[in-house]
């Protein structure tokens, strides 16, 4: 093996079980999502000499993986890929959730959520929110290298982010309400 | 701090992005409230079982499985290149010869791959000269050409947004055009491969090679890059960028 690939994966090894959660939850599927980390590391080789050694190379590949996917997107749709809400609708909705749901009992709601539920709300969060969220939680990168990453302005990403998490943790409490779990808290 | 303001900042508190004093206000306000630090570890717990829920490891075996797969696919392009290579320039050569026998002042200034007979000159003039103009979307442009058009991979971080031009009289390279958020002087544009260098070759000190132009109203600055596309950073036609300053944004969009 020459040095160039031997270096190439002792960069990645550490991010490669990530990488496939990441890859797994934006295809949605196991076979997709292997030929999409598989063409995210491909990508990510012959770019390699354009890393900057001693950067975060852990944003740099879930950057290439985001792109990766991001073209074969549009590819497949013959469209591009638009990650912007309609400002209106995304204002109203901030407006209509914005109270946090205080009675709502999130401690045995997490506690009795399984992770095929986790999985479900996620690959329901409409790719705005889920891009910024998955990024950002599993791949650890900070808000400035997701907002690389997807081309977005920071505040967005964070109002995203924002956004991502108040939809997960109110599907999750809806899956947990719907298999009879007591989610409302006893008023004291 | 009061708990409208710390609930402001507890995604970044979580995620570790608040500024030292920001942070202490939020360690300080969780300590004396116990419906916000509640919260907070609410928050934390969702963010546990978001990891534990999309973790995916693989095997040894199935790590070995996908390097090899990848670099069996970097070798057999390679291969293909280098058995292509022969035959490419074979063809190459003809045209050239073609184009020769057809004009020879007409072959000395026009792209020698460019079967339009646009020049690298001709096509960046059109990009300055549309610098005002809205870029189309990739997809626009494909249905107009009737073919895909590749972004070459972005370097440098500032750089985002990647839309193109279609170039007059020159339907075999559009543009590439991505937008500089914090400039609007520069028009930073890609011409993805088979486009010569234009300008003075230079050659940094590292070794790496740029060239730098100013003709026919153009200032540029550009470089080959590894897959490639021919890079090149210009400002607008009558912008008072000094010299210095151009060199400087293409050398951060270069990156290393």
């Amino acid at each position: 093996m020459t040095d160039r690939r031997r270096e190439f994966e002792e960069l990645v090894s550490p991010h490669l079980d990530a990488l496939h959660g990441y890859c797994l939850r934006l295809a949605r599927n196991r076979p997709d999502a292997d030929d999409l980390l598989q063409e995210g590391l491909y990508k990510s080789f012959r770019g390699l000499a354009g890393f900057e050694r001693g950067t975060h190379f852990k944003a740099w590949v879930f950057r290439i993986v985001t792109n990766a996917w991001i073209s074969r997107q549009r590819r497949e749709q013959r469209r591009p890929l638009t990650l912007e809400l309609d400002a209106v609708a995304e204002v109203a909705d901030v407006a209509g959730e914005e109270v946090y749901d205080a009675e709502t009992n999130w401690g045995a709601v997490y506690q009795e959520v399984v992770d095929d539920e986790v999985k479900r709300a996620l690959d329901e969060l409409p790719d705005e929110f889920r891009l910024p969220l998955l990024l950002s939680s599993l791949g650890g990168l900070r808000y400035k290298e997701v907002a690389a990453a997807l081309d977005l302005p920071l505040g967005t990403v964070m109002s995203r982010l924002f956004r991502a998490r108040q939809k997960l943790r109110r599907a999750l409490r809806d899956y947990a309400a719907d298999r009879g779990i007591e989610v409302t808290e006893v008023s004291k | 701090m009061n708990c409208a303001e710390f609930r402001d900042l507890l995604n970044p508190f979580l995620d570790s992005e608040l500024e030292v004093e920001q942070n202490v206000a939020c360690l300080k306000h969780v300590e004396l409230c116990t419906a916000c630090a509640a919260r907070a570890e609410h928050e934390r717990a969702l963010l546990t079982k978001l990891v534990g829920a999309t973790r995916a490891p693989l095997s040894d075996a199935a790590r070995a499985e996908l390097f090899a797969g990848v670099f069996a696919r970097v070798d057999a392009e390679d291969s293909a290149r280098g058995k292509g290579g022969g035959w490419r320039r074979w063809a190459l050569a003809c045209a050239a010869s073609v184009l020769l026998a057809l004009g020879g002042a007409w072959f000395v200034h026009a792209d020698p791959l460019c079967l339009w007979g646009c020049t690298t000159l001709d096509l960046l003039l059109q990009a300055q000269a549309r610098m005002e103009d809205s870029p189309q979307t990739l997809d626009e442009v494909e249905q107009l050409i009737h073919r895909q058009v590749e972004c070459p991979e972005l370097v440098g971080s500032e750089v985002s947004g990647c839309q193109a031009l279609v170039s007059e009289g020159c339907p075999c390279h559009p543009l590439v055009r991505y937008s500089l958020p914090d400039t609007d002087e520069v028009c930073f544009v890609a011409l993805p491969g088979g486009h010569g260098h234009v300008g003075q070759e230079r050659l940094l000190p590292d070794g790496r090679r740029y060239f730098v132009g100013a003709q026919a109203g153009l200032r540029f600055v550009g470089w080959r890059r590894p897959d490639g596309a021919l890079a090149v950073c210009m400002p607008k036609a009558e912008s008072p960028m000094p010299d210095e300053k151009l060199y400087v944004l293409a050398a951060a969009l270069r990156g290393p």
